[in-house]
């Protein structure tokens, strides 16, 4: 059994084709999709939703700047040890 | 750096590497301010991708952090790298799953219901951290021997064998909704018996 037939958004969202290819636009893996929508179209919605979470990622800031400025710096000092 | 001497026969958009693949390998090439650069444009969105996967923003900081501090150390491996947003997710969603494993607190529950903690959960999370359970094998094994076999089945895939339910319901050929009901009267169950 294909196990995304079972997929929830959350499984999309930690599925690597699915990110690189909602990401990437990668033609390749699209089509795989399409493919497998096409054969389990009860997944098209939680497909859709998936899709849309991760396009739609920018429009909230939910880390301030003040905690990106921090989490560099500790970044920084990790990499020029 | 690689694509210096352009063909001029040849349409220059396909030859020369658009800006974000300039930088990635500028940072390639040990230089820190594209590593700076890099940074700063994937934050946000890398951290709100986070979000959807873990409520818990320390683990996902600190895993972020191992995600760039890593990206680093092998910026002269990581050769096949076509999409940098690509790649940040991939490697933060795979070490957010290590962590999240290591803690036990890897679920399956979708994202959407991650931040409402149910009763349910609150039974599972009873059952894994109550040390008596733990530590007396035997009680366990008493205790799993007084539920069906299908309950039995089901739990111990799960707990002792962390399978995900995904593969549960393939072994046992049942559908999600019914292995959740399924642990979750053996779970009950299991109270009762040692309560």
């Amino acid at each position: 059994m294909d196990k995304r037939i079972l997929y929830t958004v959350d499984d999309y969202l930690k599925d690597d084709d699915f990110i690189i290819a909602v990401l990437d636009h990668d033609s390749a893996k699209l089509s795989q999709w399409e493919e497998f929508l096409r054969h389990c179209p009860m997944q098209e919605a939680l497909f859709n939703e998936a899709r849309d979470v991760l396009q739609g990622l920018p429009n909230e800031q939910l880390l301030s700047e003040a905690e990106a400025a921090s989490l560099k710096d500790s970044i920084w000092k990790s990499v020029l040890v | 750096m690689m694509e210096q001497n352009c063909d001029a026969n040849i349409n220059l958009s396909n030859t020369c590497l658009d800006p974000e693949a300039q930088l990635l390998a500028d940072f390639q090439a040990g230089d820190m301010r594209a590593f700076s650069r890099l940074y700063d444009s994937h934050i946000h969105i890398l951290f709100n991708y986070g979000c959807k996967l873990t409520t818990d923003r320390e683990l996902l900081r600190d895993c972020i952090h191992d995600v760039f501090v890593k990206m680093h150390s092998r910026r002269d491996c990581i050769t096949d790298i076509n999409n940098i947003r690509s790649y940040l997710f991939i490697s933060l969603k795979n070490k957010l799953c290590d962590e999240m494993r290591k803690r036990i607190y890897m679920s399956d529950t979708p994202v959407e219901e991650y931040s409402s903690i149910s009763g349910e959960e609150d039974v599972e999370e009873d059952y894994i951290s109550s040390e008596g359970m733990k530590n007396d094998k035997s009680m366990v094994k008493r205790l799993l021997s007084q539920l069906s076999p299908r309950q039995r089945e089901a739990l111990t895939l799960y707990y002792i064998e962390e399978r995900k339910y995904e593969d549960i319901c393939e072994i046992m050929n049942m559908n999600y909704q019914s292995v959740r009901n399924l642990m979750h009267r053996g779970l009950l169950k299991l109270r009762t018996l040692a309560g």
